[in-house]
């Protein structure tokens, strides 16, 4: 009597197979990325057409904001819109390692475009134009906000069927930060509350640039890094959990 | 036959679908502003106008439309447009009694109605608001302050704006798929429509970037508050109000609602025939990638920054001052700073120093030093410094005050000659005060200040109150400044009406002629120095006596020549030109500063922010632009030229090689 042999990949295997996966998907919006946000800021720079805080800024709002929104509308909603999110959940691996080694991919990029920047930054301008605490306020901030948004949206958007209710998603968590923001900023007259409470936001980081200026800078950046790994934490288990619950999709 | 209950049945399920959305407008237009202008009257006394220092807040409405509205639009249309159109129309819509074209219609008009709902409340609120809160507002169209203004922009212009980018997001939905490429498509296309200029530099020359950005497109007001909308026609009353309507806005309003409606109609008809655009998003996202960074390279090669600057210097307390004056010569620097730490906004003191060689280390040790005269609240002092390396530590300044009544003008109150002496210790005092305003008998005439000039020639000052009334004299004084101690009128020249004329028939003319004034005693050529630098300074032309060099933004910069003269006038005749592209246009605002030597034209000039055109005029047949500087984080306001070296001052000191650029 004959009979197939079924030997089960190990976890690694797996996890190699998904990261083949992910960045075969990935490697088309990485270099898009790179290609858009490093040129931005190469031709920026070389030309020098505006102030180079004005090209990190334009770095903040274009890697650290605009791109992983559009980056996380993707990696779970086009699984569902196509169909293909069972045939991964009936992989040998568990719901969560499907999502973690998405997310990891996802993350890696959206930060590979702004470390480009960084070396293009550095490259061409350095700190000719800006202060050391500023240039590496910025890019921390660039990077935080890249994960959060990143984050906020897919996790947020993890039940929905299609990328357009993702970054609807995104947008209002967008947007509902800022709007948050504004209050607390009119309602609050104690500044140091009102960053600290900032700091929680996903796109509410500019208590770390504010913070730049002074001698606190590093202890302030651990301490809102801190809480950043916490919400995204939650954020992420949260989102493990509906992911493997299929049939629980809207729409 | 459809009947209007199956119209209706339509509209219903529209308006359903879309309900969320317009919810989400209410929140984020009108309640979230409402809450915040709740918040801000519970904690400033239930006034828009706080405290003595008339900290002031405009309703938050306009800000909160200007900020989303566009995006808020865009959402609504995608998901109209998106929702039922995903894979063409869906195939149950076809078998309707309703046609096809017209459930696209309903769809677009809800839509838009969904859109609007929210904004026109905004709008309506943003006026209340003004008109119960702000104590200066009595009524509308009585007084009408920043807040009503806002909301009748938010009205006209926002509102407008807000129905073009509800359309583009609307006809990219209906005909591209998947929605993903809608809406990169639609994003890019609405950010297209509200920073025009910057994508499509040639489109500038419709001037539609100035009709966008400050669009009165209909403005009540009252008479005091036409001034402030720039680029408006002649007012016209009706019914006790003033309506203003800018000269660019109907044809502007027209072909944008054209186009508009042009495009909504295609894609309409395009979708109801079932056809659609295929686009795969990552092809349209490397599409708009390439195309804005091409366009970001070629705003480069023709405006990019292609001199570095020798050195910077850096001025101390570089956010709080700026280098309102910098002359040197030989070397020998006087630096005139303006402002403080802990300058109250509404004071300008200004501080001298000396230097024998200009260098950061003596901005930083010897600033701070001195104080020449603050001025008292709400009035308007200016300084103008005249220093000669000869006797480096002499200062002469011409002091005109004044102050603004209560009609908000200006009026000069004060005009003085002084000098002062810069002691080893970096300190300064007063040596004489010679009250020009009885020397001219009076000088309150308004706007009097800014046809008053001095210059220190050698061992004199001249000082000139130029007339341009019919009837009336210039007056010329001419000052003995050898003992700065006592400064003595040597010569008083009256001049039959104003000073300094000239015959330029018309600013495309091909030729001109310049009288000079008529001072016995002085060469042709020191009357021509005395026509620059007292009258002609302050145009947008600058010479070196044979040659004069004019600009503007339509004609780029023009060369004249002089090919004649008699004793009292000087001929000159065009003889090159050279234009500027539309976004060099788009980057020469007003002239702050310029400077012409060896044949090379330096123009400091700003538009927003400051940059540096750098021309060859060696062969002024053929000019040419060799340079432009953009001094990054800096807004200098001042050039000076010493030696091979060109010195940019603002918040910062720019070094230049002039002897490079000779090179060039």
């Amino acid at each position: 009597m004959t009979g197939a042999i079924h030997i089960a990949p190990s976890r690694w295997q797996m996890i190699a197979v998904l990261l083949r996966k992910e960045l075969h998907e990935w490697w088309s919006a990485i270099a898009l990325g790179c290609f858009t946000i490093g040129g931005f800021v190469a031709i920026g720079l070389q030309s020098r057409l505006i102030p180079d805080e004005a090209v990190l800024i334009g770095m903040v709002i274009s890697g650290g904001l605009i791109f992983p929104l559009i980056c996380a509308m993707p990696v779970v909603a086009a699984e569902r819109a196509e169909g293909s999110v069972n045939l991964l959940l009936r992989l040998p691996a568990p719901a969560w390692l499907v999502l973690a080694v998405k997310t990891a991919v996802a993350v890696v990029g959206v930060i590979v475009p702004l470390l480009l920047a960084l070396a293009i930054m550095g490259a061409l301008a350095g700190y000719r134009e800006v202060r050391p605490n500023i240039f590496w306020a910025l890019f921390l901030l660039a990077g935080l906000m890249a994960v959060n948004v990143l984050m906020w949206t897919m996790c947020l958007g993890i039940r929905q069927p299609n990328e357009a209710r993702v970054g609807l998603i995104g947008a209002a968590v967008c947007i509902g930060t800022v709007m948050t923001m504004f209050f607390i900023d009119d309602a609050l007259s104690n500044e140091q509350m009102v960053k600290a409470i900032a700091a929680w936001t996903p796109v509410g980081l500019f208590a770390v640039l504010d913070g730049s200026r002074s001698e606190e800078f590093v202890s302030l950046l651990l301490g809102v890094a801190a809480r950043h790994v916490v919400v995204l934490s939650l954020l992420w288990a949260y989102a493990a959990w509906r992911f493997s619950q299929p049939g629980r999709t809207r729409g | 036959m459809t009947s209007i209950h199956q119209y209706r049945q339509v509209i219903w399920k529209e308006v359903r679908e879309l309900r969320w959305f317009g919810l989400a407008g209410l929140v984020l237009l009108v309640l979230f502003p409402t809450i915040r202008l709740g918040i801000w009257l519970a904690t400033h006394d239930g006034s828009l106008v706080y405290g003595s220092n008339e900290v002031r807040m405009s309703p938050p409405y306009a800000g909160h439309v200007f900020l989303l509205g566009a995006i808020y639009a865009a959402l609504v249309a995608l998901a109209a447009a998106g929702r039922d159109l995903r894979y063409g129309i869906a195939a149950p819509w076809r078998q309707t009694p309703i046609r096809p074209f017209t459930f696209l219609t309903i769809k677009w008009f809800v839509g838009l109605g969904i859109v609007l709902l929210p904004v026109v409340l905004a709008a309506l609120l943003h006026l209340a608001s003004g008109v119960m809160f702000d104590p200066e507002i009595k009524l509308l169209g009585a007084n009408s302050g920043w807040s009503i203004r806002d909301g009748l922009q938010l009205l006209n212009s926002h509102l407008f704006l807000l129905i073009a980018a509800y359309a583009i997001a609307f006809a990219c939905a209906a005909i591209l798929r998947p929605l993903m490429s809608a809406m990169i498509v639609a994003g890019m296309g609405i950010g297209i429509l509200y920073y025009l200029p910057l994508l499509v530099p040639a489109l500038d020359f419709a001037n539609i970037f100035t009709v966008m950005r400050e669009p009165p497109m209909w403005v009540f007001a009252d008479r005091e508050s036409v001034r402030y909308f720039s680029g408006a026609s002649k007012p016209i009353e009706m019914f006790g109000y003033w309506v203003v309507l800018p000269k660019m806005v109907g044809p502007f309003v027209l072909t944008m609602l054209g186009v508009t409606c042009v495009v909504a109609a295609v894609a309409l008809r395009y979708a109801v025939r079932g056809r659609s655009v295929m686009m795969s998003p990552e092809g349209v996202a490397w599409t708009f990638g390439t195309v804005f960074l091409g366009l970001f390279s070629l705003a480069a090669v023709q405006v990019g920054n292609n001199i570095e600057p020798l050195d910077v210097l850096d001025v101390p307390d570089g956010e709080y001052q700026f280098i309102n004056e910098l002359h040197i010569r030989d070397s020998r620097a006087l630096v005139a700073l303006v402002g403080h730490r802990n300058c109250d906004t509404r004071t300008h003191p200004m501080r001298l120093l000396q230097m024998d060689q200009l260098n950061e280390a003596d901005l930083a040790q010897r600033s701070g030093a001195i104080d020449v005269p603050a001025r008292s609240h709400r009035s308007d002092t200016s300084n103008h410094l005249m220093w000669s390396a000869d006797r480096p530590n002499i200062v002469f300044a011409l002091d005109r005050r004044g102050s603004y009544d209560k009609q908000e003008k200006w009026q000069l109150r004060l005009l003085a000659l002084r000098s002062y002496r810069i002691n080893e210790d970096g300190s300064c005092h007063s040596l004489s005060n010679v009250n020009l305003t009885r020397l001219f008998d009076g000088v309150a005439e308004q706007g009097d200040s800014h046809h008053v000039k001095a210059v220190l020639r050698g061992d004199m000052i001249y000082v000139l109150r130029n007339r341009s009334k019919k009837g009336t004299m210039s007056h010329l004084l001419v000052f003995d400044a050898r003992d700065p101690q006592a400064l003595k009128l040597a010569k008083r020249h009256e001049i039959d009406q104003q000073f300094f004329r000239h015959f330029w028939a018309s600013s495309s003319s091909s030729s001109g002629t310049m009288r000079l004034p008529n001072i016995p005693g002085l060469s042709q050529e020191a009357r021509f120095d005395l026509l620059w630098n007292l009258g002609w300074r302050s145009r947008s032309r600058i010479t070196d006596g044979k040659h004069i060099v004019d600009w503007d933004r339509k004609r780029g910069t023009t060369i004249y020549q002089r090919n004649e003269q008699t004793d009292d006038k000087w001929h000159y005749q065009r003889v090159g030109q050279r234009s500027l592209t539309a976004l060099e246009r788009s980057m020469l605002g007003d002239v702050m500063d310029a400077k012409l030597a060896d044949g090379l034209l330096y123009l400091l000039t700003g538009h927003g922010h400051t940059n540096l055109f750098v021309f060859d005029l060696r062969d002024p047949t053929r000019p040419r632009k060799i340079g432009h500087f953009y001094p990054a984080g800096d807004d200098p306001i001042s050039m000076a030229l010493d030696g091979d070296r060109l010195y940019l001052s603002g918040k910062k000191i720019h070094v230049l090689d002039h002897a490079a650029m000779l090179t060039r």
